[in-house]
């Protein structure tokens, strides 16, 4: 699917289609540079799941975690630029963050295709991965 | 009283051994430090140094001090934030220590450390910055700044913080980091780009001060790093995205840009940076009168935020008070021993010495 986002409304209907299979854990793995609007994108899901907090970005510590309006539900959202080997997603317990009927917004997943892949094996787990593109100051392309 | 400070929280290892609020030695190891190809510390590598270091700096540090570990009266040590990985080396190590020599243990939270970086003295009791705790005048604004954190707080007393706003996306520091990638500094980045916007003209582009008519005190950088980006975009004249994204990392963006060009980069977003935090401490000062205006973190080393900082000051007539050693502003140890005192004051030892967790993700409040 590819979407020309120019609205920033749009992304609800994005995300609505993304996290429509909730039975398991949903991974989202983003893709794109800096100012492609993965952070805006995450925003976006958060306000979609409920969530009190500001999302704000995870670079520094790598992960940070948001309760959303459904108990069983918690939004990790994680930033892997700083990464490099796959003990270290090991080390900082991303397997185990996929599990229950938890969100997982992963930045620069790109970097670890394998790894993520492997997720696949984890029970109901749905995965999905979104390319988001600059075309112009307001507009996104987005690939999922 | 006697502290030994702990901090692991990101890539260096740092220990301080503390008499009251002089500083009697402060060591750190970050020779392995080890930067990947995307900026930005390997957190496994630095959980592996703290490991391996732990030791060895705090028998160094105890060397300096002249004192042995049962002088000590307390342990301080970071608990939040930080890396969880990383912070989790130094908290078992200071319960270790704890344990065996029959210590008060004292979780420090690092960004408070910030905070009260400032009243730090050597050790005949001469204060680093200029600043002696009889200075502190109630009320006042502490701002802490850094690479993770752009936070605001409000304290009517010491060790009561009242959140009165934040980054809702990037942290400053982090801004300076990613833009200086943009334009090609490698990691950190925020020294080079302060360097490089001497040369530049803070001028050449129009960048957003984002948040300026939010009417709260909240800041947002990440817009502000994306504006940079279409103005490198167009200055490239690259309209459409590199089909093949591994081809295409930030750091190439800097390509066919003049040298002019990226410190004119360099210059506008600094101004845009420094001027929007300066707009909501502007406002800040005004809603809330305080005697003074506290700074802790990284981004106080940048001497362009330093002047623009001490004109709101004197214009009006608050206070300004800042780290004023490079490794006072950046992430050490003696600020977590100093912080300590004041827990220690507020008798904010950890009770249960195994309930002490990490935090990585740990505000003040």
């Amino acid at each position: 699917m590819n979407f020309l986002i120019s609205d920033i409304k749009q992304y609800q209907t994005i995300i609505q289609k993304i996290l429509k299979y909730d039975d398991g854990p949903n991974v989202i793995a983003l893709v794109g540079d800096l100012g492609s609007g993965k952070t805006t994108f995450t925003k976006e899901i958060a306000k979609y799941l409920g969530v009190n907090q500001n999302v704000i970005s995870p670079t520094f510590i790598i992960h940070r975690e948001y309760l959303t309006s459904d108990i069983k539900k918690t939004l990790h959202h994680l930033d892997l630029y700083r990464l490099d080997h796959n003990f270290e997603l090991d080390e900082i317990g991303l397997r185990n963050l996929v599990n229950a009927r938890n969100v997982i917004v992963i930045e620069w997943a790109d970097k670890f295709p394998k790894y993520i892949k492997s997720l696949e094996k984890i029970k109901s787990v749905q995965i999905t991965w979104v390319n988001l593109e600059y075309i112009d100051e307001d507009t996104r392309r987005f690939s999922i | 009283m006697k502290i030994l400070a702990i901090d692991t929280s990101c890539d260096d290892t740092s220990v301080a051994i503390s008499e009251d609020l002089r500083i009697l030695a402060n060591v750190s190891w970050s020779k392995f430090k080890t930067h990947n190809d995307f900026g930005g510390v390997i957190p496994t590598e630095a959980k592996r140094q703290h490991k391996e270091f732990l030791d060895p700096v705090i028998a160094e540090a105890l060397k300096v001090s002249k004192l042995s570990i049962e002088d000590i009266d307390a342990i301080a040590v970071t608990y939040g934030p930080g890396l969880a990985i990383a912070l989790e080396a130094g908290i078992e190590k200071a319960k270790e220590l704890s344990k065996k020599y029959n210590k008060k243990l004292i979780g420090v939270n690092h960004m408070i450390g910030h905070i009260y970086s400032s009243l730090a003295q050597d050790e005949s009791g001469k204060s680093y910055s200029g600043i002696s705790i009889s200075d502190i005048k109630f009320p006042l604004l502490a701002l802490t700044i850094s690479g993770g954190h752009t936070d605001l707080y409000f304290m009517e007393n010491h060790m009561e913080f009242k959140r009165l706003g934040g980054t809702i996306d990037d942290a400053v520091g982090e801004a300076y980091d990613k833009v200086g990638r943009m334009i090609g500094l490698g990691f950190p980045a925020g020294y080079k780009l302060e360097t490089l916007a001497k040369d530049g003209d803070l001028n050449a582009y129009d960048f957003p001060r984002p948040m300026a008519n939010s009417g709260d005190l909240n800041w947002s950088f990440s817009g502000l790093k994306t504006a940079v980006l279409y103005q490198i975009k167009k200055l490239q004249n690259v309209y459409e995205s590199k089909p093949d994204k591994k081809e295409f990392r930030m750091n190439d963006a800097s390509m066919n840009l003049s040298e002019k060009e990226i410190s004119d980069l360099a210059a506008s977003f600094q101004e845009a940076a420094l001027e929007s935090l300066l707009m909501k401490l502007r406002k800040a000062i005004s809603q809330y009168s305080p005697k003074m205006l506290v700074i802790g973190g990284g981004v106080i080393a940048n001497q362009a935020l330093r002047n623009k900082l001490e004109k709101l000051c004197d214009i009006s007539k608050t206070k300004l008070v800042y780290p004023i050693p490079m490794w006072l502003c950046t992430d050490n140890a003696s600020m977590i021993a100093i912080a300590a005192n004041f827990y220690a004051k507020n008798n904010l030892y950890i009770k249960d010495i195994d309930s002490l967790d990490r935090i990585p993700g740990l505000e003040i409040s």
